[in-house]
């Protein structure tokens, strides 16, 4: 009998061309090595909802139910790596363009954007792990709900969740109805060579600019992106059919030690009126692996005067950031350089 | 066929791990699941060139030897600024053939590279 080390276990990320279904050709699955992913942990939660009938029995016991429709929840959290080269996506590029809702902008040998749009993206999330017959799962149709990076750590590090339409795996596969396989004909051992690409960035390298001043004193900051997306039911089927896209929140929450400084004094005062500025988030300072976050129309909120420390902290709790007009999808942009 | 890695760090779990700029590989290309396999790794971030791509460009033994990783770029770029000039724009030929590179390769072309007249 073979256990399986929590540590013996690699993830795959391939974007999806249509909600759902698993990348394949003719029903083999086309998960290859350029589609492995470094992380620390993930998480596959996929438990169909139980029907139980209403009606009364007569008696004060209820007869067993039976499987109804299904959702899955997923969870990754990973070192914050680019390529390490400027002008190639970095391993999670098939999130990141979930997360952003648009494909990447690549510039050769320069840099990688990835600008909002309104588009639903989903992605198939594998998980191998060893020993190979333990059981082998790829969660299908996985949207972004919402996406956190983090500055301040030693290792920058990233989280990622959402929901997802379908879990296949290795041990339920031949008993699966043909929906539930979502487009596969049969589960596929995990490629030989997986290709991984790139290294962590250090937490406490880059900036943080805020109304254009350049925060020194920044103690930690954070960016979360927030998709109010849905999966939904078409009628007759037993798993979401669609994503439905809500509205999008960016926020941006930070610390910093307070002085007398007019950079300080000038985020107190547009705190208080609401004034929108724009703030740039920066993490890394290893070329190809420069993480550069714009948030633009940040609203600061939540002001709270912090005196745990030695020395007193500014706590600027979950500060919206705001498209520049009813047109623009702006309130943030990520740059990998 | 050999190909030169232009990246920081990459590893190919059970056959190379590369992380010095100008590293040569070789990899199996000759059958159809072979060429998928290559093809998929620098689709998905594998910065490799064909290596004969990459001698055309010309870096010099102390080119390489100087500038093999990002933070060695970043501590020496202080040095002899037209030596690392001289670097940098091979350095960026590199980059670009590593786009086309994928760009031939989405196309499905195969592992041939285009002459320099062929590139847009």
């Amino acid at each position: 009998m073979a256990y399986a080390n929590s540590r013996n276990e690699r993830v795959y990320l391939q974007l999806e061309s249509s909600f759902g279904t698993i990348p394949n050709s003719s029903g083999s699955a086309t998960v290859a090595n350029g589609d492995a992913c470094r992380f620390i942990s993930s998480q596959l939660d996929f438990d169909p909802e139980l029907l139980q009938r209403p009606d009364k029995t007569g008696s004060l016991g209820q007869t067993a139910g039976i499987a109804g429709r299904g959702i899955g929840n997923w969870s990754l959290s990973m070192s914050l790596a680019g390529s390490g080269t400027a002008g190639t996506a970095p391993d999670c590029d098939a999130i990141l363009q979930c997360a952003f809702g648009k494909a990447a902008a690549v510039s050769a040998g320069t840099s990688v954007t990835y600008a909002l749009d309104d588009n639903g993206y989903s992605f198939s999330l594998w998980s191998f792990r060893t020993a190979s017959t333990v059981a082998q799962r790829v969660a299908a149709g996985c949207v972004v709900r919402q996406a956190r990076f983090d500055l301040g750590q030693n290792v920058a590090i990233w989280t990622v969740n959402g929901s997802f339409k379908g879990l296949v795996d290795s041990k339920n596969f031949s008993s699966l109805t043909n929906e539930e396989k979502c487009g596969l004909t049969a589960f596929p051992s995990e490629p030989g060579s997986p290709t991984t690409s790139g290294n962590m960035v250090k937490g406490y390298t880059g900036s943080f600019t805020a109304d254009g001043n350049v925060l020194a004193t920044i103690q930690n900051a954070s960016i979360v992106i927030n998709n109010d997306d849905a999966l939904v039911y078409g009628h007759g089927y037993e798993l979401p059919t669609d994503i439905e896209r809500g509205l999008r929140r960016i926020t941006a929450s930070f610390s910093l030690k307070e002085d007398d400084s007019s950079a300080i004094t000038n985020l107190i005062t547009k705190s208080r009126a609401k004034t929108a500025i724009d703030i740039s988030m920066v993490l890394g300072a290893v070329a190809g692996n420069i993480w550069t976050f714009n948030l633009s129309n940040v609203q600061l909120s939540n002001l709270r005067f912090n005196d745990s420390s030695r020395r007193w902290v500014l706590d600027f709790g979950d500060s919206q950031a705001n498209a520049s007009s009813i047109t623009a999808k702006d309130e943030i942009a990520l740059v990998i350089t | 066929m050999e190909f030169a890695f232009v990246g920081a760090s990459c590893v190919i779990h059970g056959v190379s791990e590369l992380n010095r700029f100008g590293q040569r590989v070789v990899l199996s290309v000759d059958s159809e699941s072979e060429a998928a396999s290559v093809r998929s790794m620098v689709l998905g971030g594998a910065c490799l060139i064909p290596a004969s791509k990459f001698d055309e460009i010309g870096f010099t033994e102390e080119e390489l030897r100087l500038y093999h990783s990002p933070e060695r770029r970043m501590q020496d770029r202080q040095g002899d600024a037209a030596k690392f000039a001289a670097f940098q724009g091979k350095y960026r030929e590199a980059l670009v053939a590593l786009h086309e590179f994928r760009e031939h390769l989405s196309a499905g072309v195969g592992f041939t590279v285009p002459a320099e007249s062929e590139v847009e």
